[in-house]
């Protein structure tokens, strides 16, 4: 076959020939064998190529990771950087280097020149045994640095910050932090209002609240609040005339690059306490969420917590209150437990055209938590089977109103049932759930949940 | 069906599935035009395998029976948009699905050697294809990004896509004489 052919047959295969120019095209498929053998072989090619680029993007991003806080940590030594796989030697000896270096997981920069502010260390995990940052301990800090681990350190003012590794950060007061890389969730009390995390892109000052700030390899500056108020600003524009700000609530998130154009993040994987940052790799069954919800100033995130299914998970992103508990007499369905768990919104109740898109990186299998009070939605009967199993929601409190669960529990009210229906996912990629009710139903309801548990190993 | 013979189906299932989904996929593709609606319909497709795996007949191949799933719910995928043309007509198709199942036994060697193809690669022939093929962009787009005219991108990824087939091919010949 000529080129020539052969590129209106690609064209053609991708979607990119025109309509008017495809009826040849056809035609000669129509009786030429070898016009469709090569098509066929482009379509493998294509499929297989897509999947190799997406596992190594995958895997550069995790790499790229790691080797900004070993060429941090090592100023001028020289590590290769680029987005590009690297050959493992290259890569044992980065990670050789860095413990050599380093010497244990947890390493910090003390400045002795002034600006330190005295800290208490209220959490460690990954420190080294016998040294002197160990919980308890006061010491003074300017520049931070922390290759792995968590540390928690509570300030003078009455705001506890919690940090996770690799980071690298450095107080500019006992009320500012510059986040530089890394992932810092702050915790702020009365006296602490005001605090501030800097990043390159963002300046972010609470208002009342507990929230988190990750800036990534590329600047790009993810902010979430998990409880009160924060106003973000851009830190390009010196006086308070020129600020334009964005004010974030409780269950969203925001992310802002270079451009600072805010762009909603969609999903945000915790810790356990739903509250924090996560630490670590992220997920290796859930790699995304997304929904259909094109509001501009739409902001709300789902949370993914890793392994956190069983009594007491959270359900929602707001309302903290409301978490998953095994029916009255029974104990947590086993098959359920350990599941990586999707918090979804409760706002999300009320939508008739919702579509949420998990996207799952192994064979898996996805339950949907639907109120097991109302009529389901055809979507669920569809694409899932009735697991026969049920789980109860709550305390459905009244914001604000700290529950009582002895009390409520005697009469009952303040827990929902939902069912639990499951879908078997054997071809990792994205998964479409739909509304949580039919359209035509009214009454009153609850967002579905869901969780998502990874098949054992062939 | 007892607790072992339903963990044995389910292990035959997925076996039998990871070794057809590739070529399952890349009949999707070549019939479904966006690329998320194809993923999205390989996912169907995979759910109805898992559904009707009672009805597979073992002495037929199983890429055969996963391809006419798919080709389905390809019909499916078409009636549901109403009036959007199909690509490829049903004769087109199954040609394309015979194909497909003469070239299982060489899937995996085939994968093999196209990651080390890519690795061969200029890093702006990688970039090109980061753009198209993993981000989704068209050509227009592709275009805009590098600084170049649409038909100087579909000539360059023309060029690479060859380059890979045939750096598949020597090296699937390299291997079948060292053997």
């Amino acid at each position: 076959m000529k080129d020539t052919e052969r590129q209106l047959l690609d064209r053609l295969l991708e979607g990119d020939l025109p309509l008017e120019v495809q009826d040849p095209v056809l035609q000669r498929l129509e009786t030429d064998r070898e016009a469709v053998a090569y098509l066929a072989d482009r379509a493998i090619l294509l499929s297989d190529l897509r999947k190799s680029l997406k596992r190594r993007r995958l895997q550069c991003t995790a790499e790229a990771a790691v080797l900004e806080s070993a060429r941090k940590t090592l100023q001028d030594t020289v590590i290769p950087l680029s987005c590009r796989r690297l050959a493992p030697l290259t890569w044992v000896a980065a990670v050789a280097i860095l413990v050599a270096v380093l010497g244990g997981l947890v390493a910090y920069k003390q400045s002795n020149d002034g600006g330190a502010v005295t800290v208490e260390i209220v959490e460690s995990q990954g420190a080294m045994p016998g040294s002197h940052w160990q919980v308890g301990s006061r010491v003074a800090l300017r520049r931070m640095m922390l290759v792995s681990g968590r540390v928690g350190l509570r300030l003078p003012n009455d705001v506890t910050l919690d940090l996770v590794g690799p980071l690298r950060a450095e107080f500019v007061s006992a009320s500012a932090l510059r986040l530089l890389y890394g992932k810092a969730t702050a915790d702020v009390g009365e006296k602490g209002k005001g605090f501030v995390i800097e990043t390159v892109n963002a300046r972010v000052k609470d208002i009342g609240t507990r929230f988190g700030v990750v800036v990534g390899v590329s600047n790009e500056t993810d902010i979430v609040v998990f409880e009160g108020k924060v106003e973000v600003f851009d830190p390009a524009r010196k006086s308070r005339a020129q600020r334009s700000k964005i004010t974030l609530t409780e269950g969203e998130a925001v992310r802002l690059d270079d451009s600072r154009i805010p762009q909603r993040v969609k999903m945000i994987t915790l810790d356990s306490d739903a509250r924090s940052l996560a630490g670590g790799a992220s997920s290796d069954i859930v790699a995304g969420v997304r929904d259909n919800i094109l509001a501009s100033d739409f902001r709300r995130y789902y949370g993914l917590l890793r392994g956190g299914m069983g009594e007491g998970a959270r359900l929602y992103t707001t309302g903290h209150t409301r978490t998953w508990h095994a029916m009255p007499g029974e104990s947590f369905p086993q098959e359920l437990l350990g599941a990586d768990v999707v918090c979804t919104f409760s706002v999300d109740r009320q939508e008739t055209d919702l579509e949420i898109t998990v996207t799952v990186n192994r064979p898996c299998e996805l339950y949907v938590l639907p109120d097991a009070r109302t009529l389901l939605p055809e979507w669920l009967h569809q694409d899932f089977i009735d697991t026969g199993l049920r789980l109860r929601s709550g305390p459905w409190t009244p914001r604000g109103v700290m529950p009582d669960p002895q009390a409520k529990e005697l009469d009952g009210t303040a827990f929902i049932q939902h069912a639990v229906w499951k879908k078997l996912i054997l071809n990792p990629g994205p998964v479409v759930l739909g509304a949580p009710c039919p359209a035509n139903q009214t009454g009153s309801r609850v967002m579905y949940g869901i969780t998502v548990k990874a098949l054992p190993p062939s | 069906m007892s607790k072992e013979s339903e963990i044995e189906t389910r292990e035959r299932l997925s076996r039998l599935w990871g070794e057809s989904e590739a070529l399952v996929q890349a009949f999707v593709f070549s019939g479904i035009r966006d690329f998320q609606d194809a993923e999205d319909v390989v996912q169907q497709v995979a759910l109805t395998v898992a559904r009707r795996f009672d009805e597979y007949d073992e002495s037929r191949p199983f890429v055969a029976w996963a391809i006419w799933l798919a080709k389905s719910r390809i019909a499916d995928y078409y009636r549901d948009r109403g009036r959007e043309r199909r690509v490829f007509s049903e004769a087109i198709l199954n040609q394309i699905a015979a194909v497909l199942v003469q070239r299982q036994p060489e899937r995996s060697a085939r994968q093999e050697a196209l990651e080390q193809c890519i690795e061969k690669l200029p890093q702006k022939s990688r970039r090109l294809i980061e753009l198209r093929y993993m981000e989704q962009k068209s050509v227009e787009s592709v275009a805009k990004a590098i600084d170049c005219t649409t038909g100087a991108v579909r000539v360059m990824l023309f060029r690479i896509r060859d380059m890979l087939a045939d750096c598949i091919q020597s090296q699937l010949a390299r291997e079948a004489q060292e053997r």
